[in-house]
């Protein structure tokens, strides 16, 4: 009944918000905004950077809302329009790099990453290649198949699955380092 | 299985993480969300705008071809002017005047072979001539035909009479005819009737207009036959000169004509 209630809840606030009603879109903006931003977060190191790319999401979510037809998840569909709106800015920015480069993996980490925190492990994906991070983000994070990724991003289907192969590696060589350098080599 | 798992640890770690957006933030999308409709309502306007310009322009167009015929027939414009109708009866009058009528000459012959025949002399009273009606022959007046009352010849009257109905004769060279100059007169200018009905009209008194007629001539020392210049000025009565002052347009009218005769003779 609660799930119900809250549902029929979210549909009127999504239907107030399309006839430009302010408080239904700030109530809208604020329920969703902190989880949003956190997606936004994950393709861009600067917080402040993220929450622009935030706001320019928002702005698309409420100009497209009676595009909504209410028949998958309203947070799926507005996790959806971050993704593409950070996406679409690093692509013009040109950050995103995916050609093939040779990296030395160091496949002995097997350490596995349960115990480190959050901030930690963005640190870690932080220190990825553009292309990588990217490929990595949407494939491990946000759950985009390899068809998906290569269409996004323009690339080959190969070329996604090779550099999401590579930015794993490059992430366990790098939690290795961080490890020795917080817990001292060994 | 591996890497598997570190993608799944990395999934759980960010599934739920927020932050929070600046105090500022939904201000700031609030100000681009005023402007996005207003662009938006204008743009909706411009189109609403040029579909009703488009539409007027299909329904102007679509008027003015249907109307088309309408437009082309221009509405007749009829133009009344005056009609100077003296001058019309003037010109009408001049080509009647100018029309002979050989029933009189036949006429004529007819009573010249009767004087052959009956060897009689034969006086016609001139005054009985009138002048022909202009469109009905038909009111010409038989002559009287007065002769010596002798019982002898009377029988010869009657045929002469007779040839006179049925005879076709031929016109005689060498016929004469006297004709009342009055009544010739009117024959060549206007009817009787007309002149007479114009000195009656204007109370003008023929024989006061030949007597002035006759004065002008003396006063101006020419020659010329007083009827001729009634003739001329009866020809022309119905002429605007005559209208304010008859007798006054008479002398000017003596004048011109016998300064024309002078000039003439020169």
């Amino acid at each position: 009944m609660k799930i119900i209630k809250l549902h029929n809840q979210q549909k009127l606030l999504i239907k107030k918000s399309i006839a430009n009603n302010r408080e239904a879109q700030q109530q809208l903006f604020e329920q969703y905004s902190p989880k949003m931003l956190g997606v936004c977060r994950q393709y861009v190191k600067d917080l402040h950077h993220a929450e622009d790319l935030l706001l320019q999401g928002f702005l698309k979510v409420f100009t497209n809302l009676h595009k909504f037809k209410h028949e998958g998840s309203f947070e799926g569909w507005i996790r959806r329009i971050m993704v593409n709106t950070c996406l679409s800015y690093l692509r013009k920015k040109n950050i995103i790099d995916l050609s093939d480069e040779d990296y030395v993996f160091n496949d002995s980490a097997t350490e596995s990453l349960e115990n480190t925190s959050t901030e930690d492990i963005q640190k870690l994906i932080d220190q990825l290649p553009e292309g990588y991070k990217m490929v990595f983000n949407l494939f491990a994070i946000e759950g985009y198949k390899h068809s998906e990724i290569a269409k996004e991003l323009d690339i080959s289907l190969s070329t996604s699955k090779s550099q999401l192969f590579k930015a794993r590696k490059l992430l366990q060589q790098n939690y290795i380092k961080m490890n020795k350098a917080v817990h001292g080599d060994k | 299985m591996e890497t598997n798992k570190i993608d799944k640890n990395i999934k759980e770690k960010f599934a739920n993480r927020t932050f929070k957006p600046s105090a500022s933030a939904w201000e700031r999308l609030s100000l681009q969300l005023n402007e996005q409709p207003k662009t938006k309502k204008f743009g909706l306007l411009f189109y609403t705008g040029v579909a009703a310009s488009i539409l007027l322009l299909v329904t102007i167009s679509i008027q003015i071809f249907n109307n088309d015929s309408d437009v082309l027939i221009q509405k007749e414009v009829i133009v009344i002017s005056p009609i100077d109708k003296k001058h019309f009866d003037m010109k009408i009058d001049d080509q009647i005047n100018q029309i002979s009528f050989p029933e009189v000459l036949v006429k004529n012959e007819v009573l010249e072979l009767k004087q052959e025949i009956i060897n009689l002399p034969v006086i016609i009273n001139k005054n009985s001539i009138s002048k022909p009606d202009k469109f009905n022959k038909k009111n010409l007046s038989t002559n009287e035909i007065v002769g010596n009352k002798d019982d002898v010849i009377s029988n010869e009257i009657k045929k002469s009479k007779e040839i006179l109905n049925h005879k076709i004769l031929k016109q005689n060279p060498n016929s004469s005819i006297k004709i009342n100059a009055d009544d010739l007169l009117y024959a060549v200018t206007h009817s009787s009737k007309e002149v007479k009905a114009y000195y009656a009209k204007y109370n003008i008194n023929r024989e006061e207009v030949l007597k002035t007629i006759k004065s002008e001539l003396k006063k101006s020392n020419l020659k010329v036959n007083p009827n001729t210049i009634l003739a001329e000025v009866e020809r022309s009565i119905d002429d605007d000169f005559f209208e304010n002052n008859f007798m006054k347009g008479l002398k000017k009218r003596v004048s011109d004509i016998a300064v024309a005769i002078a000039s003439r003779n020169n």
